[in-house]
């Protein structure tokens, strides 16, 4: 009798080491998602247009856009072309990040087929700060972004923006172009 | 001789306890593709759902949900220069009876032609944090999730200008940790 309670009581101890054991072995869920790149489906190009200068990267994505002020108001025309390379539209904004004119009234203006729309600064943080609707780009096509310039003469202005652009049915996935305007005066 | 058997009596109900303590004290689950043993007994607490932005497009190819729903895969497209958001790439949801704790943790990207990689989890229009794989440690603890919760998973990735294909491709690892 004493020894069946024994075996008993080795039988649960024994059962006790093993589950400890099987316990402390973790097994993780483990997601293996990869990152790579192509070439982009809207390119950035220099427009050629006098009293602008767009500097496209090597990636024809970020771009440094320098503007030089003669003063009073100036509509420098087309400054980037946007390329659309793709066999479908389509569609960008562009978004104001940071910068200020410095008392400076200068206004960035996005054309389109599908109108014109504006960030507009005044002396300070701009009063619109995106575009506030999509812009469609054919495909094969392009579309420019204009620039014009008010009252300038004022100290050089920085400002840090970038092109959103995405596919016309899929707003919510979209690449975002880092474009910087910079206003100089003569 | 009577002592004998009271002995040994408490040997047995020392063993239970130390058993039943034991089960308790250790009960979290993790969730993998070599989980096979796990997932046989018990479904799946914590399930990844494919995004509404999982579909084909020109940044989400491939989109695969794991056969036990505890993991899944894609090929993300990004292009030089620029940064990439997927808004709705993939979704965690509760789909147990209970609450409970969920982590995710990964591995650190360090391709220099990398600038960010981040997954951002939200609980509607709440952020819950990132899960940065630009640091040394990425982990992101996302509290409890309540009985029926959806998370929503957004993807934010950028690469250097003239990054290409082959010096700015690399492999995400991301894992999941449920508790009780």
């Amino acid at each position: 009798m004493n020894l069946r309670l024994s075996l008993i009581a080795l039988f649960f101890l024994l059962l006790l080491i093993v589950g400890s054991a099987l316990a402390a072995i973790t097994v993780f869920s483990v997601s293996s998602p990869t990152v790579t790149v192509s070439a982009p489906f809207v390119r950035i190009e220099d427009a050629g247009t006098s009293g602008c200068v767009t500097t496209p990267g090597l990636s024809a994505t970020r771009s440094s856009l320098i503007v030089t002020s003669t003063g009073g108001t100036n509509d420098y025309g087309q400054c980037i072309i946007l390329r659309n390379t793709a066999s479908t539209a389509r569609m960008f904004k562009v978004r104001y990040i940071s910068g200020t004119n410095e008392g400076r009234f200068n206004d960035v203006q996005v054309k389109s087929d599908g109108g014109t729309q504006h960030m507009k600064w005044s002396g300070g943080p701009p009063t619109v700060t995106e575009t506030d609707s999509w812009q469609t780009i054919a495909a094969g096509g392009t579309t420019s972004i204009n620039v014009r310039e008010r009252i300038g003469g004022g100290p050089a202005s920085v400002i840090t923006s970038e092109i959103i652009v995405a596919r016309s049915n899929l707003p919510n996935v979209y690449a975002l172009y880092p474009l910087t305007i910079t206003f100089t005066a003569t | 001789m009577n002592g004998t058997p009271r002995v040994a009596v408490g040997w047995v109900l020392a063993a239970l306890i130390l058993s039943a303590s034991v089960v308790v004290a250790t009960r979290t689950f993790s969730y993998g593709s070599s989980s096979s043993s796990v997932s046989g007994t018990v479904a799946p607490y914590i399930q990844f759902v494919a995004g509404a932005d999982s579909a084909a497009s020109d940044h989400v190819s491939a989109f695969a949900i794991g056969t036990n729903r505890t993991t899944f895969s894609a090929t993300l497209i990004g292009f030089g220069g620029a940064k990439v958001v997927v808004t709705d790439l993939v979704n965690l949801s509760n789909v147990h009876a209970a609450a409970h704790a969920v982590t995710l943790t990964g591995t650190q990207v360090t391709n220099e032609k990398i600038t960010n990689l981040s997954l951002e989890v939200f609980n509607g229009g709440t952020s819950l944090g990132y899960l940065d794989f630009m640091s040394a440690a990425p982990s992101r603890s996302l509290g409890s999730m309540a009985v029926g919760a959806v998370y929503t998973v957004r993807l934010v990735w950028a690469c250097a200008d003239g990054a290409t294909s082959s010096d700015a491709t690399a492999t995400m690892t991301v894992r999941m940790v449920v508790s009780p």
